[in-house]
């Protein structure tokens, strides 16, 4: 078929109408497309439409064009931002999930270090506890050695009562063991050393009256400290306290003398 | 004559390309409406949701299966057709007193003789009523030729021919 033939048969007026099968309708497409007698034909006839649809209409109104363009940006409005919404939305949710989370670290972080510190306060609190604690058992165990050496058979318990002059209604407890020759005293109802002073032991023999300093019993402040275990003691007949000098004296001051007694 | 720049920008949602798209044609896809409505706030509605077709659905046309124009024409009878057997038109509806499209055409006393409907009324009233009803059935109201030959009982293997002469008096008219 000649392309005269081709635009004769009126097949182009029926593909513009838009009226023939889909099937002829993409095979006229295809011809039309590869010969641009056709083309030109086409154009012609489509043209010569629009004139003659145009001209049956009564004219349209603007409104419609206005409510066609507000419905129409209306979906690019939903469209388009709404997407930008969506993904700021998400970037907010984003910053404030990760300032939270900072935040959160931040907390524990903080909450962690108050533990280490408290942690540390309480170790520290039990280390003192400790060191109180094994003092006072020294201590305990200290006085239940003086207990179990009061208590053998072997010791003597001697009352040194005190001096008229410097000492009167006091006295010291001696508990002396002559086996192993030590001597526990008990100075706890003496009379407190003044400030430079201390109190001192002596060993004494009679005939002649010969002392021999057994100790000196600093720190006899505190009611614990005040019994005194001393050890090496020569023989002795009876034993002696005195006041004397901080550091103690060669020889004692007998005017000081605040207990004698005799074994 | 077919504005394929505007088609692509339209079919890339563009809106300054759509109302251009739609100054075009409007008034031909109104035409061709309310020759099917013959109510013409209604065909205005049907005009509405053709134009919000043509935005939601230009993707799929394509030049490989014909004219833009003619994808208009199909989208526009569709939609008046289902107007027309909507129960809103059904319960509105006046007596037709209209047969084509001829009907719908102003007189040249009424139009500027630079306007493109001057000449058309008298091309249209020396038109043969059988042209007429061919152009109206085939173009207008989208009939395909075997019901055209068969409303206008004239044999199928004449209505291509006839449509094109007919149509050949209203060009040289025009030109």
């Amino acid at each position: 078929m000649t392309t005269k033939d081709y635009i004769e048969s009126g097949v182009l007026e029926l593909y513009v109408y838009g009226t023939l099968s889909d099937k002829d309708q993409a095979q006229v497409a295809k011809d039309v497309a590869k010969d641009p007698e056709l083309q030109a034909e086409v154009s012609a006839i489509e043209s010569s439409l629009l004139k003659l649809s145009k001209a049956t209409s009564a004219g349209v109104n603007p409104s419609v064009k206005r409510e066609v363009l507000q419905n129409i940006n209306q979906k690019v409005a939903q469209t388009k931002p709404k997407v930008k919404i969506i993904t700021s939305n998400y970037s907010y949710f984003g910053w404030a999930a990760a300032i939270l989370l900072l935040g959160g670290i931040l907390w524990l972080l903080k909450l962690n270090q108050d533990l280490q510190e408290e942690l540390q306060m309480v170790s520290t609190q039990k280390e003192v506890q400790e060191t109180e604690m094994l003092v006072k058992s020294q201590k305990m165990q200290n006085l239940e050695d003086l207990l179990e050496k009061m208590s053998r058979p072997g010791t003597r318990k001697l009352i040194l009562p005190g001096n008229q002059i410097n000492a009167p209604n006091s006295a010291v407890a001696a508990f002396y063991d002559d086996e192993s020759n030590e001597l526990i005293l008990d100075i706890s109802r003496l009379p407190e050393a003044p400030e430079g002073m201390v109190y001192q032991a002596w060993s004494l023999t009679f005939e002649p009256l010969t002392p021999n300093s057994i100790g000196v019993l600093e720190e006899a402040n505190s009611p614990e400290e005040q019994l005194f275990r001393l050890q090496n003691i020569p023989e002795s007949e009876g034993f002696g306290i005195t006041l004397e000098p901080a550091g103690g004296s060669q020889s004692p001051n007998l005017e000081q003398l605040y207990a004698l007694g005799t074994i | 004559m077919q504005p394929d720049e505007l088609i692509l920008q339209l079919k890339q949602k563009n809106e300054v390309a759509f109302s251009q798209i739609y100054d075009m044609y409007s008034e031909n896809i109104l035409g061709i409406i309310n020759t099917i409505v013959n109510d013409i706030e209604m065909s205005e509605e049907v005009l509405q949701d053709v134009f919000i077709k043509v935005w939601d659905k230009s993707e799929s046309y394509s030049s490989d299966k014909g004219r833009f124009f003619t994808w208009l024409l199909n989208i526009s009878r569709n939609a008046a057709i289902d107007k027309v057997r909507s129960k809103a038109y059904k319960n509105k509806r006046k007596n037709s007193d209209f047969d084509d499209f001829s009907f719908f055409i102003k007189d040249d006393k009424d139009l500027d003789s630079i306007s493109d409907g001057y000449g058309i009324r008298k091309f249209v009233d020396q038109l043969k009523p059988m042209c007429t009803k061919l152009i109206d059935l085939l173009f207008f109201k989208g009939y395909t030729q075997k019901e055209a030959s068969e409303t206008l009982k004239i044999p199928l293997g004449t209505v291509k021919s006839r449509n094109r002469t007919c149509l050949n008096s209203l060009r040289e008219t025009l030109e």
